[in-house]
């Protein structure tokens, strides 16, 4: 579960001061699809990294599983990032050069996970997003489809509590992005993990179990559309008892 | 991350970016190029210098001289020259101050720690005259020294470390040419005739031409004629009796024994007068060691002098490949990378770029060794030393001390990629 309380993000200092968020106030149940959706300077990115660990909130706080992140420790935030989160990103980021099992590795060897077990994970990893059989090419020789996937597997392969997906499929077209649509809600229902999808894509948006809307650092609707037991209470601040 | 982990993810990125990394290695191979070689070459002339040193001299020998200009000597100018009956003689008559005496010498051979003591004596004949033979020839002689190794032409030569018998005389092969050949001389009695300069009287001493040598190529040799030292002896008595030389001595080597070294041997000599120029074998071949070493310093120097050319290409590089590498940085950032580990990344990188540079200069100056040794021995003439011996245990600290050094140039950029914010370097494009 991750709760966000009277979250805020100002940049800059002194006069030059920029309020990227204002007084967010959430709270994401485990096992939930969210989308956070709005414009670009909406502040959904920020929210993203916030919420993740990436950056520092400069009022409020943010918990995740009971841990309040704004207590840690840089180097607690790092252990925090590399065992409970997971990223994908719109440009996949996976190393070109490297072979598809290489890139996977690299959470197991950030939290220093034995090599014997870390290869069965990669394994079971590269199956789940199907490119079993690629475990040995290089990550150029993929498509851009093939590459979100190899994303996806690097994203889940420690077996992360929340799954952030910043624009995952801004970068595919519209058929092979389904497919990746498919396989990101497909996980999320069969592993549990919480899913936070940044996006501007109504579509990806609305297939998620609830919208929280952006609007100049602030949360202007936050509905929960497909689940039948909670309705969704508009205008409210968003906070799902 | 682990640093198993650590190093194989530096060599893999090293290897996508081939060119660069052999590139930036080349510049520390030059380096390493250059001093392996001119450690090689110190090494092989050390060798060199040891092997001379026993082919001609006993370690535990102590020379002895009244004064230390001892390389000029009484005697000058051509070693070999025709007999002149007008200028016979001349160039003893100077040599007086240049002499130990009967005392000193005994007092030499009575000191604890000097196992024996031999006497040099230098005879400067009138003429030498083959038996049989009308050429009569002006030659310096010295007393045969078993430590110093030559090589048979012709006759019998005594091994190394055994002295020629009482009766006998062994000559150069220059000296048998000119007498009328080596294969001819041996066997013959040589004829030395001395003169004894307060009397006048000259005498002839005859001996047995035993042997013709050449010189070793490590030979120290100075020598056209070898006498034996009961030889020596009785021609100098003749030629100074009632002179101001007789009992006197140009010099004597002490050979000190199993309970002290050459060293306390010339403490005590010079206890006993501090005007003796005394030098250990030691001593001797130290300036050789200090040319080497000079030498070995300069071209070492020239090396070190490119080393540091190729570290600021490490540290250059390595900044660009953190630039191109943004991205990906920021990627093991934001999956929880320390900064630790990131800049260790890059440092381990740079080592390994130190490791292949090491390899290659270390490899290519081997090979230069391979085809130069068998060059440098049939350009000076000495056979079976090789003048560039590598050592692997030295090449090995060599390759270790460059990754080091490596390593240390990564550090800037390294810090520089650790420093990295994730999300700014996630937004590069």
């Amino acid at each position: 579960m991750i709760e966000v309380n009277n979250l805020g993000k100002v940049y800059g200092k002194k006069k030059n001061t920029f309020t990227a968020l204002e007084d967010i106030n959430l709270t994401i149940a485990t096992g939930e699809s969210v989308a956070i959706v709005g414009k670009s300077g909406s502040g959904k990115s920020t929210l993203m990294h916030v919420m993740s660990g990436l950056d520092r909130a400069t009022s409020g706080d943010v918990s995740v599983d009971g841990r309040k992140l704004a207590d840690m420790k840089q180097k607690q935030l790092d252990t925090f990032r590399s065992e409970k989160i997971g990223f994908i990103f719109q440009s996949f980021f996976v190393q070109a050069n490297e072979t598809c099992a290489q890139n996977v590795a690299l959470p197991l060897e950030i939290t220093k996970m034995p090599r014997a077990e870390r290869k069965q994970r990669i394994e079971s990893a590269l199956k789940i997003v199907g490119l079993d059989d690629k475990a040995n090419q290089k990550a150029k020789n993929l498509s851009g489809g093939q590459k979100q996937r190899l994303a996806i597997a690097r994203a889940i392969v420690s077996k992360p509590s929340v799954i952030f997906a910043d624009e995952p499929t801004g970068n595919l077209d519209s058929v092979t992005g389904e497919k990746i649509e498919d396989l990101l809600f497909g996980l999320n229902k069969k592993s549990g993990s919480t899913l936070i999808v940044v996006t501007h894509d109504d579509d990806l948006a609305a297939r998620c179990d609830r919208q929280i809307v952006l609007r100049d650092g602030r949360v202007v609707s936050d509905t929960t559309s497909s689940s039948p037991k909670q309705p969704a209470k508009p205008g409210h601040k968003g906070v799902r008892s | 991350m682990k640093y198993l982990d650590s190093i194989k993810r530096a060599g893999r990125s090293l290897r996508n970016a081939k060119g660069r990394t052999i590139l930036t290695s080349m510049a520390i191979g030059v380096g390493a190029f250059t001093i392996t070689l001119a450690v090689a070459a110190g090494l092989g002339s050390r060798d060199f210098v040891d092997e001379f040193l026993t082919s001609n001299i006993n370690p535990n020998a102590v020379n002895v001289f009244k004064e230390s200009d001892v390389t000029t000597g009484p005697f000058g100018g051509e070693s070999i020259s025709e007999y002149d009956p007008d200028t016979a003689g001349e160039a003893q008559t100077e040599i007086g101050e240049f002499t130990l005496s009967q005392e000193q010498v005994d007092t030499i051979a009575g000191l604890d720690g000097v196992a024996e003591t031999y006497i040099e004596y230098m005879v400067q004949p009138n003429y030498i005259q083959l038996e049989g033979g009308d050429e009569r020839l002006v030659v310096s002689t010295a007393t045969h020294d078993p430590d110093i190794s030559l090589s048979e032409v012709a006759g019998d030569l005594p091994e190394k470390g055994t002295a020629i018998n009482d009766d006998e005389v062994i000559i150069s092969k220059d000296l048998a040419d000119q007498l009328g050949g080596a294969d001819a001389a041996v066997d013959l009695q040589l004829l030395i005739n001395v003169t004894n300069p307060v009397s006048g009287q000259s005498q002839d001493f005859r001996y047995d031409v035993v042997a013709v040598f050449e010189p070793s190529s490590l030979a120290l040799s100075f020598g056209e004629m070898y006498i034996s030292a009961a030889g020596g002896r009785e021609m100098s008595s003749f030629i100074n009796q009632g002179t101001e030389m007789e009992g006197r001595y140009y010099g004597i080597v002490a050979i000190a024994d199993d309970t002290s070294t050459p060293d306390d041997v010339k403490t005590a000599i010079q206890d006993i007068d501090d005007s003796l120029a005394v030098q250990t074998a030691e001593e001797l071949t130290g300036s050789l060691f200090t040319i080497v070493n000079i030498i070995m310093g300069i071209v070492v120097g020239f090396g070190v002098i490119a080393l540091i050319a190729a570290v600021f290409g490490i540290i250059n590089t390595q900044y660009i490949s953190v630039l191109e590498r943004t991205r990906e940085i920021g990627l093991m950032k934001a999956l929880g990378m320390r900064g630790r580990h990131v800049r260790r990344l890059f440092q381990l990188e740079a080592a390994w770029i130190g490791v292949l540079g090491g390899l290659i200069g270390a490899g290519l100056a081997w090979l230069a060794g391979l085809f130069l040794n068998p060059w440098i021995a049939e350009l000076t003439g000495l056979d079976n030393i090789n003048l560039l011996v590598f050592n692997p245990l030295a090449i090995l600290g060599l390759i270790v001390l460059l990754a080091i050094i490596a390593m240390l140039a990564g550090w800037f950029p390294s810090r520089k990629a650790s420093s990295l914010d994730p999300i700014e370097a996630l937004r590069t494009e």
